[in-house]
């Protein structure tokens, strides 16, 4: 151990035989001379500036990103969206030809209110109540008539009928 | 002056925006940066130059430097960053020709620059040989050893001044210039190894 410091001493020793060159009274002029008109022109670096200049950049960075992503997506699945309708509309089917229509009424309340928006609460219980009163309006008919079924038979078919009569 | 006190008057005149912080600066600084400069450059000529742009890059920095906890620190990792990006710019220009891949360091400071960083402390003592020998063992060391191993010994820095410079502990600093020295042992005893 000694001998390997004796050997580091001795390096120091050796390179204490040069020395570094000194700055010049002309650097030192021109260094500081630049350096005050420096500071003399140009604005000094604010330090709250650059963590307010890294987010600017970082939010402008992700607002491209986002945009770039928003608009390669619905430019990918331009094709399936844009296509023609490959179904033609079925012509709506004529109910008043239909007479052994069950609950017409109801039916007829259907085809009048499809398609009527109800996207809020209040229309949509609006809608079940109307529902509601167009069902009981049946079953009034029905009962009325005579012809409705009692309370544990089918709506579908009649009491007593046999199937062969419907065919 | 004491270097608090060097210090506190440099603060006093950052905060007043006073130009005559320059000279303080200089007074302060300038000695030491350019030895930090030569000894990571390997380069005379390119350490004046990059000591210009570490000095101006300290002026726009002035109110950072300001509020800076430690003034040597700081100022040292300017003159690295700015040492750092000088020789990644050199090597993007001159990699075909000053580039030693095997080593993977640069020759620029040994070959191409005709002004030695290193000159004889006594002309009469030393011969010219001697002295580019000794250049040559500095150069080939890894940076960060010969950084130290430069401030140690031609600065006259302690390892605690050292490790303040270059925001180091106090033990990474005397490990390195101890591993620096052994290697500048061996290269100097046998040159070829």
């Amino acid at each position: 151990m000694k001998e390997i410091d004796k050997q580091l001493n001795e390096v120091e020793q050796l390179l204490k035989k040069v020395r570094l060159v000194e700055p010049s009274e002309k650097l030192r002029a021109q260094v500081v001379g630049a350096a005050r008109e420096t500071w003399e022109n140009a604005p000094a670096d604010i330090p709250w500036r650059v963590p307010l200049r890294h987010l600017g950049l970082s939010a402008a960075a992700a607002v491209l990103i986002v945009s770039c992503a928003n608009y390669y997506s619905v430019r990918t699945v331009a094709p399936w969206q844009a296509g023609r309708p490959v179904a033609t509309r079925m012509a709506a089917a004529d109910f008043e030809d239909m007479p052994e229509m069950p609950y017409s009424p109801f039916v007829r309340h259907l085809i009048a209110t499809c398609g009527a928006p109800t996207r809020d609460a209040s229309a949509l219980l609006d809608y079940v109540q109307s529902l509601r009163n167009t069902f009981d309006g049946a079953e009034e008919d029905d009962a009325a008539d005579g012809s409705g079924p009692s309370e544990h038979e089918s709506r579908l078919l009649p009491a007593g009928s046999k199937i062969d009569s419907y065919v | 002056m004491d270097r608090r006190a060097a210090e506190e008057l440099i603060r006093v005149a950052l905060r007043r925006d006073d130009p005559a912080a320059c000279e303080l600066l200089w007074d302060r600084y300038g000695a030491d940066l350019l030895a930090f400069l030569q000894a990571a450059l390997c380069s005379r000529h390119d350490a004046e130059d990059v000591l210009q742009t570490v000095f101006l890059r300290i002026v726009r920095k002035r109110r950072h430097l300001a509020a800076a906890r430690y003034l040597d620190a700081y100022v040292h990792q300017i003159a690295r960053n700015e040492a750092t990006s000088f020789l990644r710019r050199r090597r993007r220009q001159k990699r075909p020709l000053d580039w030693d891949p095997k080593r993977n360091v640069s020759r620029l400071g040994t070959q191409s620059d005709a002004q030695p960083w290193l000159v004889p402390a006594e002309p009469a003592d030393t011969s010219r040989e001697e002295a580019e020998a000794l250049q040559a063992a500095l150069t080939r060391l890894p940076a960060v050893q010969r950084e130290i191993v430069v401030l140690k010994t031609y600065k006259d820095k302690t390892f605690r001044e050292i490790a303040a410079m270059l925001d180091l502990s106090l033990s990474t600093v005397a490990s390195r210039y101890r591993y620096g020295l052994e290697k500048l042992r061996a290269w100097l005893k046998d040159p070829e190894s």
